[in-house]
């Protein structure tokens, strides 16, 4: 079991649940059958994150990441336990809650413009003058305001990753849940679309909860990082960044906020085993 | 994908054509039925005056529509029920793996029995022949679309017809389509066949009158227009579906 006891980073040691409850799982848990016999993928599962707040959740390939935010976005529901939106449960898919899906080539219609890709969620539900306004808004916010006629596989892969953060900003969540969001990307691309998400959660003050495997980025991009580990998984450790919001990449990266939580995480990832 | 005739495509035939009718004029070549070129086109000409040979183009092409269009309206209702369901799948897959590798040909006198020689006859056996390649391609295109489209449907709560409509069936528009060109395909031949076996019009009946009537130059009027016949369909249906379905033209497959 990876728990031992790590000091917790020189930082202020308290997640910053000053901020009332958005989302929160009460005691969770998930499995799938493979070969025909039961296997346990999250085991109790009991998580706040509050209003605002910005959570990373690492851990190995296959603990169940990805199961997890499936949760709570309503798209799986859980065999036990429940998920709670603003105190209230919830198990199915809400405008509330919006995911970002990894792989942005299979997720967004290669055969729709981007302006159409972003419209999906409410072309049918607000009137035509709306979906105008708000794809026009959402397009601003990623801007892709020059791209609006351009069909997907025309842009780089950062931009349709945009798209798709797009589409889900056109729905107006309070949660945005990105799965290894820009995992795809070249590290220029990656680091300009971390100041994006940073930017865009300061504007309109969303909840996110992203998974990465990358521990810089967890730290950068997150308030509170997750390690998700075992088998069946638990939440094994929880490090909170301490950094400022108003984040400087270059400052970041040598405050000693920032260094002792990528120490941390990585010795909880990567480090020697009892 | 844009495709033309260019210059070198059409080089080719056109000296094949030249090496045909010198060959005859030569007397190299001393078939007793086999025209030359220039006797093709004369009796080409003769039966475009006045053999109804307009008619019977149009008659052939009408019969090889109806058919596939009937076709494709059955096969995409079939195609994307066993495309969709599993459970559909697991009861069909069986009948229609058995239906479909019937040669539909061993059909054409059991419809002109029950039918008569009629169009209906005609288009009885073809639509039914033409219907298989689409209710595979169709139930395969479908499953063959990326799951994630799915929970993408499932997140912004987008009801089942369209899901169909806007997702999946446009991602699986580019083997429908390939499905579709075949289908077109067996149509006609199967059109074509009855023709020269039963009914008494269109093209296929034109080539089997005049093989009868030791006539193998207007046979041969008939044939070719025939293959110009598919050449034509598929040159007019191919632009026409990609101006139609947005997803045939997104440059890759969904
Ligand atoms: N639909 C499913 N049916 C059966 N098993 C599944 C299903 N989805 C996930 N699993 C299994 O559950 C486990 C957790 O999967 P999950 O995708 O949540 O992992 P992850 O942490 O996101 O991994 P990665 O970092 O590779 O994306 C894996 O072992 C996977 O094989
Ligand atoms: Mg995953």
């Amino acid at each position: 079991m990876p728990g031992h006891a790590h000091p917790e980073p020189a930082a202020p040691a308290a997640p910053p649940d000053a901020a009332p409850p958005r989302l929160r799982t009460e005691d969770v848990s998930v499995s799938f059958t493979a070969k025909g016999r039961p296997r346990p993928v999250l085991d109790g599962i009991s998580l706040t994150v509050g209003q605002g707040e910005i959570v990373g959740v690492v851990g190995r390939s296959g603990t169940g990441k990805t199961t997890l935010l499936n949760l709570l976005g309503g798209i799986l529901r859980p065999d036990t336990g429940r998920i709670l939106l603003d105190g209230r449960p919830f198990d199915r898919p809400t405008d509330r809650v919006i995911t970002v899906f990894q792989d942005y080539g299979q997720a967004l219609l290669p055969w729709r413009t981007v302006r159409r890709n972003v419209a999906l969620g409410v072309e049918r539900r607000l009137g035509r003058a709306e979906v105008a306004e708000r794809v026009a808004r959402a397009l601003a916010m990623t801007r892709l305001e020059a791209n609006a006629d351009d069909l997907p596989w025309q842009l780089s892969g950062g931009m349709q990753q945009r798209v798709q953060i797009a589409r889900a900003l056109v729905m107006e969540p309070e949660v945005l849940l990105l799965d290894e969001p820009f995992g795809a990307l070249d590290a220029m691309t990656r680091a300009a679309l971390q100041d994006d998400l940073l930017k865009l959660q300061r504007a309109t003050g969303f909840t996110v909860v992203f998974i990465t495997h990358d521990v810089d980025e967890a730290v950068y991009v997150a308030d509170r990082v997750l390690v998700l580990g075992g088998a069946p998984a638990t939440v094994v450790r929880e490090v909170v960044s301490g950094l400022p919001r108003d984040r400087d990449r270059l400052d970041t990266r040598e405050a000693a906020a920032f260094v002792a939580a990528r120490r941390a995480l990585a010795d909880e990832l990567w480090g020697e085993r009892p | 994908m844009t495709r033309r005739f260019d210059a070198a495509g059409l080089a080719a035939p056109l000296l094949a054509v030249a090496a045909w009718e010198l060959l005859i004029r030569a007397r190299v070549l001393t078939f007793t039925y086999l025209p030359a070129p220039s006797a093709i086109v004369a009796a080409g000409r003769d039966l475009l005056l006045h053999g109804g040979l307009l008619g019977a183009l149009l008659h052939t092409a009408a019969v090889t529509l109806l058919a596939w269009a009937l076709a494709s309206a059955a096969a995409l209702a079939l195609g994307t029920a066993l495309g969709l369901s599993a459970t559909a799948a697991r009861f069909s897959m069986a009948s229609v793996e058995v239906l479909r590798t019937l040669p539909a040909v061993a059909l054409v006198p059991v419809a002109l029995l029950v039918a008569g020689p009629t169009t209906g006859a005609e288009t009885m056996v073809a639509a039914y022949a033409a219907a298989w390649p689409l209710v595979i391609g169709v139930a395969a295109g479908l499953r063959a679309a990326p799951r994630r489209l799915l929970d993408v449907a499932r997140q912004f709560e987008l009801s089942r017809t369209r899901v169909v409509l806007s997702l999946l069936l446009p991602a699986a528009a580019p083997l429908v389509l390939a499905a579709a060109r075949l289908s077109l395909g067996i149509s006609l031949i199967v059109v074509v066949l009855t023709e020269m076996v039963g009914t008494p019009q269109g093209l296929g009946a034109g080539i089997a009158e005049n093989q009868t009537a030791l006539r193998p130059d207007a046979m041969w009027v008939y044939v070719l227009l025939v293959a110009a016949l598919g050449a034509g369909l598929n040159a007019v249906l191919l632009p026409a579906a990609r101006r139609a379905v947005p997803s045939l033209r997104a440059g890759r497959a969904a």
